[in-house]
């Protein structure tokens, strides 16, 4: 991913929700959120799968919080867009726009 | 509220300890009990459970492959390894043990028989996971002591099924059925001691806290 510059699609949208979530950025409001973007509820693993994969290319980072009683004494694993991550995005914005762009029918039938 | 934690939801999250993604496990476990709260449904809690573990099988190949050479290799070899051969060599502590529990009456005799057989099997795995935790890196009391617990019942529950099941099972396959229990207690053991066990930084979490 990190060689070809852009982002899968899951994996953009939950850089965006990650964005979106600022400070607050762990597993269950990253979850909710793309439930209520998409509709669709994606589940903690698949979640953890893709930022882990995001983590590994450096486009994400994390961190533990202390441990809460609500959470049974686990901790919550907040995750931050690095600058690597920000340019990923703009580059697949940028791609996405682009290809938009051409098709001007289906530009005119969503705006 | 949800957050019944008995029976098979405590089951799912000792799976979930044990087989989930090593780096994001206690995040997951904490996440799913927070989510319980919103009175979320069993079906719901599984998917979860199920979908944490299949994403936590992707990762850990090089456990899974440690895992598999344990119990492969011997057949492969066609004998078993250095630690079972040393094993069987003429022991006298060994054979009094062994014809002591002859002389026992049935059932006791048959307990000692599998209790011994387990803990001879404990004892062997045991080593061999010593090994790997060697090369791994992660040789400690605490990764030996807690192969132990992992083992001892995985190996007990599988010798048992495994004389149940004596009989039902075609002859070719017994030998791949007989190695499930060691593949199974050998890669929990793995992904609980391994080098990606979540380890929880110090220091780094009092500005995020909430």
């Amino acid at each position: 991913m990190a060689e070809r510059g852009y982002l899968g699609e899951f994996e953009l949208m939950v850089m965006l929700a990650v964005l979106c979530l600022g400070d607050d950025a762990y597993g269950v409001p990253i979850s909710k959120e793309l439930a209520e973007t998409t509709g669709r509820e994606a589940t903690l693993g698949s979640v953890y799968a893709a930022l882990e994969r995001l983590e590994r290319k450096e486009l994400v980072s994390s961190k533990l919080a202390d441990p809460t009683p609500e959470r049974g004494g686990r901790a919550k694993r907040y995750f931050v867009v690095t600058r690597k991550g920000l340019q990923a995005v703009q580059v697949t914005k940028t791609a996405l726009e682009q290809l938009w762009r051409k098709l001007p029918a289906l530009r005119g039938q969503t705006t | 509220m949800n957050q019944d934690m008995t029976g098979p939801r405590t089951f799912a999250l000792w799976l979930l300890r044990h087989a989930g993604p090593p780096e994001s496990r206690e995040a997951i476990i904490g996440d799913l009990l927070e989510r319980l709260k919103d009175r979320k449904s069993a079906r719901w809690f599984w998917r979860e459970v199920f979908s944490a573990l299949a994403a936590g099988v992707r990762m850990p190949w090089t456990d899974v492959g440690l895992a598999l050479l344990g119990p492969v290799l011997p057949i492969l070899l066609g004998r078993p390894l250095l630690p079972i051969s040393l094993w069987r060599l003429p022991n006298p502590f060994l054979d009094g043990v062994s014809n002591w529990t002859l002389t026992l009456s049935w059932p006791l005799s048959a307990a000692f028989e599998c209790g011994f057989r387990v803990l001879e099997l404990t004892f062997l795995l045991t080593i061999e996971l010593m090994v790997v935790f060697a090369f791994q890196r992660t040789l400690s009391w605490a990764n030996v002591g807690r192969a132990v617990l992992i083992v001892l019942p995985i190996l007990s529950v599988g010798l048992l099924l495994s004389l149940q099941l004596d009989g039902f099972i075609p002859h070719h396959f017994e030998n791949a059925v007989d190695q499930i229990p060691f593949f199974w207690a050998m890669l929990t053991t793995l992904l609980s001691s391994g080098p990606g066990r979540l380890v929880m930084p110090r220091g780094t979490s009092t500005q995020l806290s909430r």
